[in-house]
């Protein structure tokens, strides 16, 4: 039987299937090598990293809702030094793509970040989170405001000459606007959606239950949101786009992929099943094989409306 | 300190879930990798069989384990552990663990006092059994919120020799058991100033588990009287395995730690309390 092509490209960097893993649910990579080897993967997403190092929100920072969960970590991190003198050398048994996921505070914050990982050849490409619910700039997430998207994806654009990504935040009215900033501003790719912000309450207590008040949701509750955006980006774009958002199973990550996805993120499911990126990178496969396809592109936005 | 076990996703099947106490739940399954591996003060992460919308697993401490039998004990305290405890034998379970650091046994201290809480009481169990044959005295005293919701009063006292109870509400009356109207921490204060004479300082370590009020208490007491003590602490977890990092704990010299990986036992003086 003919191998099938799974090989996705952004821009000169090329991924040897379609499937990578969202920051914040994957540690750095090397925790899940107890569970198998990673490397299958097309790529893996790091823990955010910001300048100085973050506590985070005070707990509670996690909790359960119907079908999905709220998080508000609040970019949690040792910090940049931590991550070039620690964290960069122990990601050595790494040999699939590894994307640094960069965020801040501030437009210098993210300035700063990204010109230190600018040239570290272990870092294959960096995405810039601009849409963390948890952490604000005067009140809003950068990825809220076209303006602040478009200045702050500038100024790291300049900073940083390899592939870069911009994370898109759902909680705006059009998220094909913020996704055209990012093509605007020379990203080479999106990804979307980050979380949904939520919030939950003890009905006891009369309390939010979690610390922060509010958090991200994520999880299969979010993915029917998730899979309209990445349709409706791909309609607007022309650049590639990682979608993600509640995918579980193989069918989840074909049903982005035919929306437009060139590659697919996995997030929570990562926690609640560590194998679960290695199960829908084998799904996806075996999918494209009972339908008679060779090529993942055959597939990519073929969606029929 | 035990090395950490390696961590893996375990298909079982439940072999008893049954009712103990008002609210409380013994449920066990076969599994010999977790049997061979785990130890005192480790979880599991357990999969909430039959309800796709409960997608976090739930941690639950080690209980027992017999031959190749784990056991958790489990309060219902929410939907999850409400859906466990309607969860029939024979059931598929999708377990991961044993997960986190335990309890570090002080060899040089041969007194041990257990401090638990309601379900913060199983894992001090699993952790007499090993203080027994390795030796120890054991002072096991056990708080509850009431009567009814009393468990291993009987077990813990075949394994010590002795037992201390208290509730909240009202005594209970049980063969051979002190009990106390109170907390936990007033019966074991009252039982100790009282005793003194049968305590050498230098040679005893506090295990404790239990909610945050219950853990200061032992915090004060243990640094009052100049014991070591080592806690169990309980947070909500994401992954239960370090990745999502939602269950961080402050360390008293200002870093923070996260209660799965790198506890839930930690050293009193260690961590935020």
């Amino acid at each position: 039987m003919s191998k099938i092509d799974t090989k996705v490209k952004i821009k000169q960097l090329e991924f040897k299937n379609p499937v990578i893993t969202a920051s914040g649910t994957f540690g750095y990579g090397i925790e899940f090598f107890e569970f198998y080897d990673v490397n299958e993967l097309g790529g893996i997403a790091l823990k955010a990293v910001t300048p100085e190092p973050r506590f985070g929100n005070n707990t509670p920072r996690i909790c359960e809702t119907d079908s999905g969960m709220l998080n508000a970590i609040g970019l949690a991190n040792k910090g940049l030094d931590y991550f070039i003198d620690k964290i960069i050398p122990s990601l050595s048994k790494i040999n699939t793509n590894i994307i640094a996921n960069i965020a801040g505070k501030t437009y210098e914050d993210y300035e700063k970040v990204a010109d230190k990982l600018n040239g570290v050849k272990q870092i294959n490409a960096v995405e810039v989170n601009i849409s963390c619910p948890n952490v604000k700039h005067g009140g809003i997430a950068f990825g809220q405001d076209p303006k602040t998207a478009a200045e702050v994806l500038k100024r790291v654009r300049k900073k940083y000459d390899g592939v870069m990504i911009a994370k898109l935040s759902p909680n705006v009215t059009d998220i094909t606007e913020f996704a055209k900033v990012a093509q605007d501003q020379g990203m080479d790719a999106v990804s979307l959606i980050n979380t949904l912000k939520g919030m939950k309450i003890d009905i006891h207590n009369f309390t939010p239950v979690l610390s922060n008040v509010t958090g991200g949701l994520s999880g299969p509750a979010i993915r029917p949101v998730a899979v309209r955006m990445v349709a409706e980006c791909a309609k607007r774009v022309d650049i590639p786009i990682i979608g993600m958002g509640g995918i579980m199973t193989a069918e989840h990550a074909i049903e982005f992929i035919l929306a437009g996805a060139s590659l697919v993120s996995i997030g929570t499911a990562n926690m609640v099943n560590p194998v679960a990126a290695l199960e829908i990178k084998n799904g996806i496969e075996n999918y494209l094989k009972e339908k008679g396809f060779s090529s993942i592109k055959e597939i990519t936005g073929k969606i029929k409306i | 300190m035990c090395e950490q076990a390696a961590r893996t996703l375990i298909k079982s099947t439940i072999w008893k879930n049954e009712k103990i106490a008002k609210d409380v739940y013994l449920m066990s399954f076969k599994s010999k990798y977790i049997a061979d591996n785990a130890y005192p003060g480790q979880f599991i992460n357990v999969k909430i069989p039959g309800n796709q919308a409960l997608i976090l697993r739930r941690p639950f401490s080690i209980y027992n384990i017999e031959n190749d039998i784990v056991s958790i004990i489990y309060m219902v305290v929410g939907k999850g552990t409400e859906s466990l405890s309607k969860t029939v034998e024979a059931t598929e379970i999708d377990v991961l663990g044993p997960l986190g650091t335990g309890f570090n046994i002080n060899k040089h201290k041969k007194t041990a006092i257990l401090v638990g809480g309601g379900c913060g009481t199983p894992p001090l169990y699993f952790l007499a059994k090993e203080l027994a044959n390795q030796g120890h005295d054991i002072y096991p005293f056990l708080g509850f919120g009431e009567k009814e919701k009393v468990f291993l009063d009987y077990e813990m006292s075949d394994i010590s020799g002795r037992v201390f109870v208290s509730t909240d509400d009202d005594t209970h009356e049980i063969r051979n058991i002190c009990t106390h109207h109170g907390t936990i921490l007033s019966f074991l204060e009252k039982y100790y100033n009282e005793n003194k004479q049968d305590f050498n300082q230098d040679n005893v370590c506090i295990y404790s588990c239990g909610p945050a009020a219950l853990l200061s208490a032992v915090k004060k007491f243990a640094n009052k009287n100049g014991f070591t003590a080592q806690v169990s602490l309980e947070e909500y977890m994401g992954c239960g395995f370090g990745v999502c990092l939602g269950c961080a704990v402050k360390t008293t010299d200002g870093t923070f730690k996260y209660v799965c990986k790198d506890g839930p036992v930690f050293d009193i003086n260690e961590v935020e309390i």
